[in-house]
């Protein structure tokens, strides 16, 4: 396995946690319309979910490590920056 | 009189360094039979006898360096031991006595103490507003004020001026000017030249109700009249809504500073022809005396007698002051430009830079995109002044081709990859949404206006930057606004294949292609007007009381009448879907439809008074869009392969329909997003309630000119309403200057010119194109809609800029020429939408044509054209 590829099944988890965690937010966002958007929101789990599940079943024992480390490394910066958000807000000065 | 104090006949322009300069400018006037109120002057040595007996100097040394929350502490401590010392018997019995001459045993008489610094005449000083003045002052406060005023010669403001500029705090001393108050019926201000032109063959007046400090500070929109110089011909007149007034006399200390103009007089004339010739002759008299020089001049009027309270030079004249002493290179941020057209007051810029808003700056108070930032991770091999043409928006090509930057790439690589991680979840939350999914957002503003517990910053965390990790996608409004630019790339594809396969296109094809999306709630709003406004013109009753009625009274007529009982029901659902909606929404101070509906009436009125359809409207555009549909099917069904395949079409379909879909989102999360604004308004609005009720606050609105952190500390009693007055009122002060100036396109360099083919004619207009076709009509100026309502059908609109709340006017219009904005602003999109030509980004437009000039749009190539009523320049 080339350095190149190694990158690529990364970044190709990263991109797949992404779209699993935004397929997940679905039943939160269409909770509102779930008795209509219902086929929406299972296509979206089973699709982005199904292939996530599918692509790391698939890949050898070597080539694994690669895309699951970008799976949990996209995870860990989402939830990263929902912790540090703060971080980046301007405390007002204070007054005399 | 005493040493100490002088009568005002007594002071002359060259004693500036006893009486100050305003005190020295007055006593000029006053000496030579100008009609200034009687006062007396406390000179400026009494003021440095007073400071030596405090032996200040170990505090002045140490302010020398102090920066921030130190110097803002040392000023504190210096201005609260001058403010409490009692002053010398001597100094003190001579100021009283000096009072009792000029108030002659009247109870009921109160006076003006009014700051006059020794340092107002130093070379490009200007100390407005920074030192204190104070009005109703009677005998039992005098001194108290007096020594209020000497204080604010140490307020942080004015030491970091003085620092800035040079000036040693050692050498600067106060007289103050203590005049009885003029009880003014009218009062404002003149210029005896035009203060933003720079024309000095106009004299400015503004005038409104009761005290001029209404005016100065920016509280009132006031009477505008422009009158020639020569003979005194009035030019232009704009009576303006004038809802308050300070009032030139109060019950207490504790009352009100600002008060309710009776309906009947807000939209009445101020002055009179003959007053107005009053006015103008006094101000020109000013400017003869002090040697020609273009006078600034409050007046008042009392009695039928005309007042003459400060005469100064215009400082403002011919000086382009935004940008200033700013570092680096900078340029207007058009893309949401017309969103902050006026400068927002000090507490929306606090809240709205709680989170940093990287390669953006309020400069000015405008929003520019910080040039040498952008510039870093742009990935193209371009010059500053290509990069500033291509930000700008003007739909200029940059002066060399395009071509991909190696040196910028791993950066830009690199910044495109972090913000792909950082909102592809948004982004692929928000794909292919149903219209109705940011339903949820109305319900949790609700919730976070009603709870106690939040204050204004807390509810702008939750509404608008910090959502919580398991709230639905609806729930994130200016996340979802930022995942809907992705307009721009599938605006960018379509552009590219309809240019590669069928190049003779119209120049609007794309903008026609990606409109008539249905869901959008701005054009909905129009609708609903157009909806109310139907149902008025069949209902005689509410119809008579529209039209023949000013909004504000219409409404009170309205609610009183039984038989529009069912109209008034429909207007208050039209405002609990709308009501969140303002002109110049994204400013905190706006007033929201549902607190004033006066504007939605003055559009409903408008459009009583249009015969066209809305529907038939509508109908002719979506027709002409599947019209044109077809005629690029035509056009591709002779390629090869397009008539068993129609891939080319397929793919020109799925990128207008992206494109459309990311629009609409655009505007709908706008809607919500605004609706945030109105939430923390209304907390914004309850704090002031509870300021205003323990006398911390006087006025309707100061508060809008306070930081939070001043906010915070008048609430838990560390600040009082005299700790702040002075801040206020320069801030306000400082607000209307920036208000009256242009922002200019860039900071730092400097933006390049336009082809000068026809613009070197006077009477021609360039901006740029944002819909197509050609008008002739009628020019009617609009500068707010909250007070110009009125637009006849088929009138060309001028305006300064646009946002969703002028929409209505779009549809009674034939054509729209705005002074900025870009292809992408809401002029443009709804202009599109219309069918109607509109010219943006016309520099000085609403300058150079008046209401009344026949003019000629011609949308398609971004110029305007004065026909008749002269240039106007």
């Amino acid at each position: 396995m080339t350095r190149l590829g190694e990158v690529s099944l990364f970044l190709l988890g990263m991109y797949l946690s992404m779209r699993a965690v935004a397929a997940s937010y679905r039943v939160l966002d269409l909770w509102y319309a779930i008795g209509t958007e219902y086929p929406a929101v299972i296509r979206g789990l089973l699709g982005w979910g199904g292939t996530t599940v599918a692509i790391a079943v698939l890949l050898g024992r070597h080539h694994r490590n690669a895309f699951l480390c970008g799976l949990l490394a996209f995870l860990l910066f989402y939830l990263g920056i929902y912790g540090a958000r703060h971080l980046f807000l301007r405390k007002p000065a204070p007054t005399a | 009189m005493n040493g100490s104090v002088l009568s005002l006949e007594e002071v002359r322009a060259g004693d500036t360094a006893s009486a100050g300069g305003k005190g020295a400018s007055l006593g000029e006037l006053a000496g030579n039979g100008f009609p200034v109120p009687s006062g007396f002057v406390v000179r400026a040595e009494a003021c440095r006898a007073f400071f030596e007996g405090l032996l200040l100097d170990r505090e002045l040394a140490g302010l020398e360096g102090a920066q921030g929350g130190d110097l803002a502490r040392r000023c504190s401590a210096l201005q609260q031991r001058i403010a409490e010392t009692e002053l010398p018997g001597p100094l003190a019995g001579a100021i009283l006595e000096a009072h009792a001459r000029l108030i002659g045993g009247r109870a009921d008489a109160s006076c003006a103490v009014r700051s006059s610094s020794t340092a107002e005449d130093l070379a490009a000083a200007s100390f407005a507003g920074q030192h204190s003045t104070y009005y109703y002052v009677d005998g039992d406060h005098l001194l108290e004020m007096i020594r209020h005023c000497w204080a604010s010669l140490w307020s942080p403001e004015a030491v970091a001026y003085r620092s800035t500029h040079g000036i040693s705090h050692a050498a600067v001393f106060m007289a103050v000017v203590v005049q009885e108050m003029v009880r003014s019926e009218v009062s404002g201000v003149a210029f005896t030249a035009n203060p933003v032109s720079g024309d000095r063959a106009e004299i400015v007046i503004e005038s409104s109700w009761g005290m001029g400090a209404a005016i100065v500070d920016g509280r009132v929109t006031p009477d505008r009249y422009i009158v020639a110089h020569a003979g005194l011909e009035l030019r232009e007149r704009r009576i303006a809504e004038k809802r308050f007034m300070v009032p030139s006399r109060v019950r207490d200390r504790r009352s009100e500073r600002i008060v309710a103009v009776p309906h009947g007089m807000q939209r009445g004339e101020t002055l009179q022809p003959d007053q107005l010739r009053v006015v103008a002759e006094w101000s020109l008299k000013c400017e003869q005396h002090f040697g020609g020089v273009p006078q600034d001049v409050e007046w008042a009027i009392a009695d039928g007698r005309f007042h003459l309270l400060q005469s100064r030079p215009i400082t403002s004249l011919n000086r382009e002051e935004i940008g200033q002493g700013v570092t680096g290179k900078y340029v207007l941020f058009k893309a949401i430009v017309e969103n902050f057209t006026d400068p927002l007051t000090p507490l929306t810029e606090d809240l709205l830079t709680l989170i940093p808003l990287p390669g953006l700056r309020f400069i000015g108070g405008r929003l520019y995109m910080d040039l040498e930032l952008v510039g870093r991770i742009v990935p193209l091999s371009l010059s500053d002044e290509d990069l500033a043409t291509l930000l700008y928006l003007s739909g200029e090509a940059p002066s060399s081709p395009l071509r991909v930057s190696l040196r910028k790439l791993p950066a830009a690589l690199l910044a495109f990859l972090l913000t792909y991680l950082a909102l592809g979840v948004i982004f692929a939350r928000t794909r292919g949404m149903p219209d109705d999914f940011m339903r949820s957002y109305r319900a949790l503003c609700r919730k976070v206006e009603g709870d106690p517990a939040l204050d204004p910053v807390d509810a702008l965390l939750r509404l608008f930057l910090v959502p919580k990790l398991l709230d639905p996608v609806g729930n994130m409004a200016i996340l979802v606004n930022t995942a809907s630019m992705r307009f721009m790339p599938w605006m960018a594809v379509l552009k590219k294949l309809l240019r590669r396969w069928v190049p003779d296109l119209r120049p609007d094809a794309v903008a026609l292609l990606c409109s008539g999306a249905d869901g959008v709630l701005s054009a909905e709003m129009g609708r609903g007007i157009w909806t109310l406004a139907g149902e008025a013109k069949r209902d005689a009753p509410v119809r008579e009381i529209l039209v023949r009625h000013e909004p504000e009274e219409a409404l009170a007529r309205l609610r009183a009448e039984p038989a529009a009982r069912g109209f008034v029901d429909r207007l208050e659902g039209f405002l609990a879907v709308h009501g969140h909606r303002a002109v110049r929404e994204f400013e905190l101070q706006s007033a929201r439809w549902e607190e004033n509906p006066a504007p939605v009436l003055g559009m409903i009125r408008n459009y009583l008074l249009v015969e066209s359809d809305l529907a038939a409207h509508e109908e002719k555009t979506t027709q002409a869009r599947l019209e044109f549909e077809a005629e690029i099917r035509r056009a591709l069904g002779s390629l090869p392969f397009e008539r068993t395949l129609a891939l080319r079409w397929r793919l020109v379909r799925l990128a207008a329909s992206r494109a459309r879909y990311y629009l609409k989102l655009r505007e709908n999360s706008r809607f919500y997003h605004i609706m945030a604004f109105g939430a923390i308004r209304k907390k914004i609005l309850g704090i002031e309630a509870e300021l205003r009720q323990q006398g911390s606050l006087k006025c309707k609105d100061d508060i809008f000119f306070l930081r939070w952190n001043e906010i915070v500390a008048l609430r838990s009693g560390r600040l009082g309403w005299l700790d702040v007055e002075g801040r206020i009122r320069e801030r306000r002060m400082e607000h209307v200057r920036l208000a009256k100036l242009t922002p200019p396109r860039t900071i730092g360099i400097e933006l390049r010119a336009r082809p000068v083919a026809e613009s070197a004619a006077a009477d021609w207009l360039e901006g740029q194109s944002a819909s197509p076709g050609r008008y002739e009509g009628v020019a009617r100026v609009i500068l707010d809609p909250a007070v110009d309502l009125t637009l006849r059908p088929g009138e060309v609109l001028v305006a300064p800029y646009t946002d969703p709340a002028w929409t209505p006017l779009f549809l009674t219009a034939g054509a729209a020429v705005v002074e900025v904005g870009s292809y992408l602003s809401h002029a443009g999109t709804v202009a599109r939408e219309y069918g109607m030509p509109c010219v943006v980004d016309v520099a000085d437009c609403t300058r150079r044509i008046r209401s009344g000039f026949s003019v000629e749009v011609d949308g398609g190539r971004g110029v305007v054209r004065i026909l008749g009523g002269g240039s106007g320049a």
